[in-house]
């Protein structure tokens, strides 16, 4: 469902923790695959 | 759609890689998120800094150029409501070039780039020039409405 090239992460704490490592923000996508 | 054409476009692609840490939740396997994050529909966009507080938020489809829009204008959002205003600065005029076009939201750049501006500067003809512009190029956005009160 997603770009090939966007590496998704799926644990929202992980996302924080490389977010604030890396000075990046979180973008949070909840979708529906129907 | 958004995985089919939004997230394989290569602009998209290097956006999110430069900016952001994405995460991804299907709602159907894990329903609780929409708690979890206020949510009442899908695509839902949450744009957060690492301390969860939220930037920006988008629901429904996005074509890779208002994808592009919405995500320059989060990461120009952050650094104005963390107040760091020469950061700021500099990522509107960014937000300006990712907006160009779209009606619904240069006008939202217009208006940030010149608060920017003026806060980095210190000096209020960056604001009034700014607003101006904005007035000037969309007078009937909604954003101009928040900034015509300079003429009056």
């Amino acid at each position: 469902m997603a770009g090939e090239n966007i590496q998704w992460r799926h644990s929202l704490q992980e996302a924080r923790r490389e977010a604030r490592q890396q000075g990046k923000l979180v973008l949070i996508d909840l979708f529906n695959p129907g | 759609m958004m995985g089919a054409v939004t997230y394989p476009n290569p602009d998209v692609e290097r956006f999110i890689g430069q900016h952001f840490i994405p995460v991804q939740f299907n709602v159907v396997e894990q329903p609780e998120v929409m708690d979890q994050f206020n949510a009442s529909w899908t695509p839902t966009l949450i744009v957060q800094d690492a301390e969860g507080r939220e930037h920006r938020r988008s629901q429904g489809y996005l074509d890779p150029k208002r994808f592009l829009a919405e995500m320059a204008l989060a990461w120009l959002k952050d650094a104005i409501d963390r107040r760091i205003f020469p950061t700021a600065r500099d990522r509107a005029t960014e937000a300006l070039e990712w907006t160009r076009g779209d009606p619904a939201r240069e006008p939202e750049a217009l208006y940030w780039a010149a608060v920017a501006a003026y806060k980095a500067s210190e000096d209020a003809n960056q604001l009034v020039q700014g607003w101006n512009r904005l007035l000037s190029e969309f007078p009937e956005s909604e954003w101009a409405q928040r900034a015509e009160f300079i003429r009056l």
